[in-house]
């Protein structure tokens, strides 16, 4: 069963995966497992064939979709125990800007990898993302621009968390158009992701590293 | 030889006596430059109480002829200072598609919203909010698509005095409100769910498609009816890294459609010109198979790279663009390597013709004084012919710049 959900997502077969969930659950399929062993290795394809170019960032989505329709049914099975173990993402898009097609895209990625996203929204200031990382206790922020215009908002989140004794813990990764690694270098982030997969993978990467 | 025979003989993949120059429009803050400033920014106009609550109770059917108006001067501005800073060509919107909904949002007819924001520079500008299309009841009862028949009378009255006085001094690419028919669904319905949507709502989508046909096709040929040659499509379609969607289902959805516009222009004599940002180097087979005659942007940022581009498509299109603004085109760069980095563009693109050197953009970042730089260096080192080696000392083409404005320092 854990084959067909997985090749479900590889194929995109958002319409055909809720049933095959399901059924999976009913059979005594356990909730973590599916995702362990079904769901974010399908991922794991379709982000291959991205980088490849066979799959587009249609397909990604449409991958995304497919995923997050699995996540609902499973999400209602979960135990407290195997939901406070998934990592928290706090995601915006910093403040001076309202572009949210990328954000929005890894927003469903890292859902559908399993992490519980926290999604601020668009023009977003320092201080409200200082106060989510508080209050839902992150370890990571994803930040997201388009406009070059805005990226003293970047330095000062990452100035706002500094001053809050909270920079060794917290890790930030920046993306959008108008980043690079250079900017990455210059304003001390943590990573940069040059697109959605790559943003999933830091994520995932960063979430088993301490 | 004058700008427009200069630019026609290049989309007809012939030699002019100069690479031609194209203004891929202009934000607020550059034609400003060129033409000064208002007495009062269009922020304070704006963002006060009084016109906000203007903006926000008054019925709309008051406040549109203003702000259209305002749209109109602004659309003229723009081609005015193209004029001046002496281009060949510029990209000639005509702008009726907004709806103002409140004091910060407004809409596009074709179904997607906008905040209002301040450019840095005093003036109001907008960008993409999200989609104002989010369910097949939504779409059923959008209220704001035109009268296209109406809409294509204004594009080809706008079109008719723009041509009476700056037609025989620049070339217009014309584009008339019909934005991209791709971008527009893209805009309307939100990235998130056009993939989904294709394969869940496909008579909604095909639905869609047909108006935004209609509207580009029908406001194309008004402003063909004004005598405009060159058509611009404003169209993305693609991202940083490259396509929105897979290259078939583009085609697949989208190619009959532009395959039947430019059939049209090309059946009146006219160009048309496709202007995609983003990474579309998968797509440009896609789009000279559809028969476009000249391609805009290559993006540098989007890791686009301009000069391999010519070595594979340069004999099969004309190539619009070449000049970075993301650095070059700012105030940070120095006016020497925008100089240097022409001579270099028009050396390696130049060569057999089929190339308009352009900014990649319109941004509000782009100070006059650089575009002017870059068009001294084309008067500089673009004559035909190109060749190897650049003879800087080479005496300046005749050409019609000469009605630069005192203002741009």
């Amino acid at each position: 069963m854990f084959l067909e959900i997985r090749e479900a997502i590889e194929t995109l077969q958002v319409e055909f995966i809720g049933g095959l969930v399901t059924r999976c659950l009913e059979q005594g399929g356990d909730p973590v497992e599916i995702i362990k062993e079904a769901i974010a290795p399908g991922l794991e394809v379709v982000g291959e064939k991205f980088e490849s170019a066979e799959y587009f960032l249609g397909e990604l989505i449409l991958a995304g979709h497919t995923a997050m329709r699995a996540m609902e049914i499973l999400e209602d099975r979960m135990t407290g125990a195997a939901n406070a173990k998934r990592e928290t993402v706090i995601l915006a898009t910093v403040k001076g800007d309202m572009h949210e097609i990328g954000k929005n895209i890894v927003a469903m990625l890292l859902k559908a990898n399993g992490f519980n996203v926290i999604d601020l929204g668009v023009d977003v200031s320092a201080a409200t993302i200082l106060q989510a990382v508080k209050e839902h206790d992150a370890r990571l922020i994803g930040l997201s621009l388009l406009l070059s215009a805005v990226v003293d908002h970047l330095k000062e989140i990452i100035d706002i968390i500094r001053k809050a004794g909270l920079r060794d813990r917290v890790k930030i990764v920046i993306g959008g158009p108008c980043t690079s690694e250079r900017l990455r270098e210059e304003l001390g982030a943590d990573a940069y992701a040059d697109d959605a997969v790559h943003g999933v993978e830091i994520f995932k990467q960063l979430s088993v590293s301490d | 030889m004058n700008a427009i025979e200069r630019v026609m003989l290049t989309l007809n993949g012939k030699m002019p006596d100069r690479v031609p120059t194209f203004s891929a429009g202009m934000e607020d803050r550059t034609y400003h430059d060129v033409l000064g400033r208002p007495m009062v920014s269009q922020h304070a106009m704006f963002n006060n109480a009084l016109a906000r609550f203007m903006l926000d109770k008054v019925e709309h059917g008051l406040t549109q002829p203003v702000f259209q108006r305002i749209l109109n001067q602004r659309m003229e501005k723009r081609i005015k200072a193209a004029v001046k800073l002496g281009f060949d060509a510029t990209w000639g919107l005509y702008e009726e598609s907004f709806v103002l909904m409140d004091s910060k949002t407004i809409a596009r007819f074709s179904g997607s919203l906008f905040n209002f924001y301040d450019d840095g520079y005093g003036n109001v500008s907008y960008q993409y909010k999200g989609p104002g299309i989010t369910s097949r009841e939504e779409y059923q009862e959008w209220p704001h698509w035109p009268d296209t028949d109406q809409l294509a009378h204004n594009a080809c009255t706008f079109y008719r005095k723009m041509m009476h006085k700056y037609g025989d001094d620049i070339c217009f690419f014309g584009q008339a409100s019909g934005y991209g028919i791709f971008e527009s669904l893209l805009w309307a319905i939100g990235l998130e769910r056009l993939p989904l949507w294709i394969m869940t709502e496909e008579d909604l989508i095909k639905d869609y498609i047909r108006r935004m046909e209609e509207i580009c096709m029908k406001t194309t040929m008004a402003m063909m009816d004004a005598g405009v040659e060159v058509i611009i499509q404003s169209d993305d379609f693609a991202f940083k890294s490259g396509p929105f969607l897979n290259p078939k289902l583009i085609e697949e959805w989208f190619g009959p459609s532009y395959r039947r516009l430019i059939g049209a222009v090309h059946s009146r004599g006219g160009k048309l010109v496709l202007h995609s940002c983003g990474d579309n180097t998968l797509l440009f087979d896609t789009f000279i198979d559809w028969g476009v005659d000249g391609l805009h942007a290559y993006e540098n940022t989007s890791n686009v790279d301009i000069f391999a581009e010519k070595k594979r498509r340069g004999h099969k299109t004309v190539m619009i663009g070449g000049v970075g603004i993301d650095y070059l085109l700012t105030d940070r760069s120095r006016d020497q390597e925008v100089e240097e980095h022409v001579k270099n563009a028009i050396y390696k693109l130049g060569p057999g013709g089929r190339f308009i050197i352009a900014p990649t953009h319109s941004m509000s970042s782009i100070p006059a004084h650089k575009l002017s730089v870059m068009i001294d260096a084309v008067n500089r080192y673009g004559n035909y012919p190109i060749g190897e080696r650049h003879d800087v000392n080479r005496t300046p083409a005749t050409d019609n710049r000469k009605r630069r404005t005192e203002n741009v320092s």
